[in-house]
């Protein structure tokens, strides 16, 4: 039978993998996702104790992280997107120069290996949206 | 006391219970560390043997620890297929180098956590986490598409900060609670060994939940002087207390409502003969109840006579001489400890009326249904503590307009401040580059 524990287990567990990715990954979506997940393991925490109380107060609590959440992704991604337009980047590591005073700065030993024929092939190029057709008149009377 | 020999015995269970737990997380961190992306030195296969290493010694110790018996088979499928959903989108979310498949394993984790959501009497929580996550994750994954257009790989996608410190810190914090849970669980050996190592926070405990009871205060006393309890019978105790209503009164509690039910057919034909069958099926009734929520009379000797309802969750065991402690002292046991109290003394009351009438010279057929549905009612309500509200949904918007009402108005202004913050910040200034 699944008790209060089992519950109490998965949502610690899904809460060490979020904190690992957070801590770990360096695209700032990744980080905001994982974030999420250990949001996720506090509210199965919040979900299974209300279930052995046989009370509501749980589901409410839970019911306000969401909406937290909510609020949290809103300003993250518009955050990310200022990030975004001023460094090119969605690495993390780009405003390390925010850090701590006194912590040394992350440097990257290895050289990050050449894309491969086929990685180059995947990039979707699209053309231009927006811009003003340039046809000369000449072309547009051949067209005609 | 004699508290060094138990203290270091203690040590030894708590010690050797952390065993299992630590391989765990060495194989959970060994295996992060492994899979992490990074531009050298990723070893998946390698990385992934050790996370199912892990997470197969995990599900073997859970099932060893509490596993139990399977009455809810079904139930119990259902968890593993879900827990095993969300772990398994969030791992890939952690380790996965593409930050759509990222989005894509996250959106799995979630679907896994609303299943585990449905099995636990949230559905309205379930439909909120799908809606709200799945708008949240293809706004994520607009995002994805429209800022990670990198060729080839790339410093954000393919390395980690501190892939081995990282993982040491995630997993050890899980290993830590899971083994935290291991200590606290009742019933347990280590857990009995680390309450009895603490006697002078149990005796505490002890004398906060005599409150509850009033005329027991005497007992609460002797038992605080007394000391230490044995740690077995603790361990059982504690085993017998986890759940408000056990199996066994309960089936108690449903026969003697069976009984009532066939009240008709009892009563039926002339009600002055067969006297002797119709009060003893009525008997019967009352000494089911009895047996659960005990007498309002007390027996020949002059001692109450408690059910095992009560004895479990709020007197002493007189037998062995060792004081239970009552650890659930949360509404839903008092509400069940006042219910009991009134079936116990409208038992009596129904039974004394019901043998009055029957053996009256001109029993009332009126009377007799009305005490037998009054009975009945408060048996009912009795079964009914112990299980959720049927109608969540409905309850959950009672309990958050109701006392929570200032909280979710002050969520609801929360998310207005939120969009409109994120239109400020996102928007573009004249002159701005980008």
């Amino acid at each position: 039978m699944i008790t209060l524990w089992h519950c109490l287990a998965v949502g610690a567990i899904l809460f060490g993998l979020g904190l690992t990715g957070f801590l770990t990954r360096r695209n700032l979506i990744t980080m905001f996702l994982c974030a999420e997940l250990m949001l996720q393991g506090v509210a199965l925490n919040f979900a299974a104790f209300a279930r052995w109380h046989a009370q509501m107060y749980g589901q409410v609590f839970v019911i306000f992280a969401v909406a937290v959440a909510a609020a949290e992704a809103a300003l993250a991604l518009a955050l990310f997107l200022t990030l975004y337009r001023q460094a090119r980047s969605m690495d993390v590591s780009v405003w390390q120069s925010l850090r701590e005073a006194g912590v040394p700065a992350t440097v990257d030993p290895d050289p990050l290996p050449p894309p491969t024929a086929a990685e180059e092939e995947e990039i979707v190029h699209l053309p231009p949206a927006g811009l003003r057709p340039a046809i000369s008149r000449k072309e547009e009377h051949a067209g005609v | 006391m004699h508290e060094v020999p138990m203290e270091a015995s203690s040590l030894s269970t708590m010690l050797n219970s952390i065993g299992p737990v630590a391989l765990v997380v060495v194989l959970a961190v060994i295996g992060s560390s492994w899979l992490l992306p990074r531009p050298r030195g990723r070893f998946v296969s390698g990385g992934v043997t050790a996370w199912v290493a892990a997470v197969v010694i995990l599900a073997v110790w859970l099932y060893e620890r509490w596993g139990r018996p399977t009455s809810d088979a079904v139930g119990s499928l259902l968890f593993v297929l879900f827990a095993l959903a969300a772990l398994l989108g969030g791992a890939t979310l952690v380790v996965q180098r593409n930050p759509a498949r990222g989005a894509m394993a996250f959106a799995f984790s979630i679907l896994g956590v609303c299943g585990l959501f449905l099995l636990l009497a949230a559905p309205f929580l379930m439909a909120v986490t799908i809606i709200v996550y799945a708008g949240a994750i293809i706004v994520t994954f607009l995002f994805v598409l429209m800022l990670s257009r990198t060729a080839g790989p790339s410093d954000e996608n393919d390395r980690s900060r501190e892939p081995l410190l990282g993982s040491l810190a995630g997993f050890a914090f899980a290993g830590l609670v899971l083994w935290l849970l291991h200590l606290s669980t009742p019933g347990d050996e280590s857990a009995s060994a680390f309450a009895t190592a603490a006697p002078e926070w149990k005796t505490e405990r002890k004398g906060g939940m005599a409150k509850i009871d009033e005329g027991q205060t005497g007992n609460w006393k002797e038992s605080r002087s007394e000391g230490t309890a044995p740690e077995a019978t603790t361990a059982r105790a504690h085993k017998d207390l986890l759940t408000v209503l056990t199996n066994a009164e309960r089936q108690k509690l449903q026969e003697a409502l069976r009984r009532l039910d066939q009240a008709g057919e009892v009563l039926a034909g002339d009600l002055r003969h067969d006297r002797e069958k119709r009060i003893e099926h009525f008997e019967a009734v009352k000494d089911l109840v009895v047996q659960v929520v005990g007498a309002a009379r007390e027996d020949e000797m002059g001692a109450a006579i408690e059910g095992t309802l009560s004895e479990r969750l709020l007197l002493p065991v007189h037998a062995t001489g060792v004081s239970m402690p009552l650890y659930r002292s949360d509404p839903q046991v008092r509400g069940i400890i006042a219910q009991a109290r009134r079936v116990r003394a409208t038992n009596w009351e129904v039974f004394k009326q019901i043998e009055g009438q029957l053996l009256s010279e001109r029993p009332e057929r009126v009377t007799l249904e009305r005490e037998i549905q009054a009975l009945r009612r408060e048996l009912v309500l009795l079964l009914g503590y112990g299980e959720m509200p049927a109608r969540t949904v409905s309850n959950l918007a009672y309990v958050m307009y109701s006392e929570y009402l200032l909280a979710v108005e002050a969520i609801g202004v929360l998310l207005l401040i939120a969009t409109v913050g994120a239109v400020a910040v996102a928007q573009r200034y004249k002159g701005e580059g980008g």
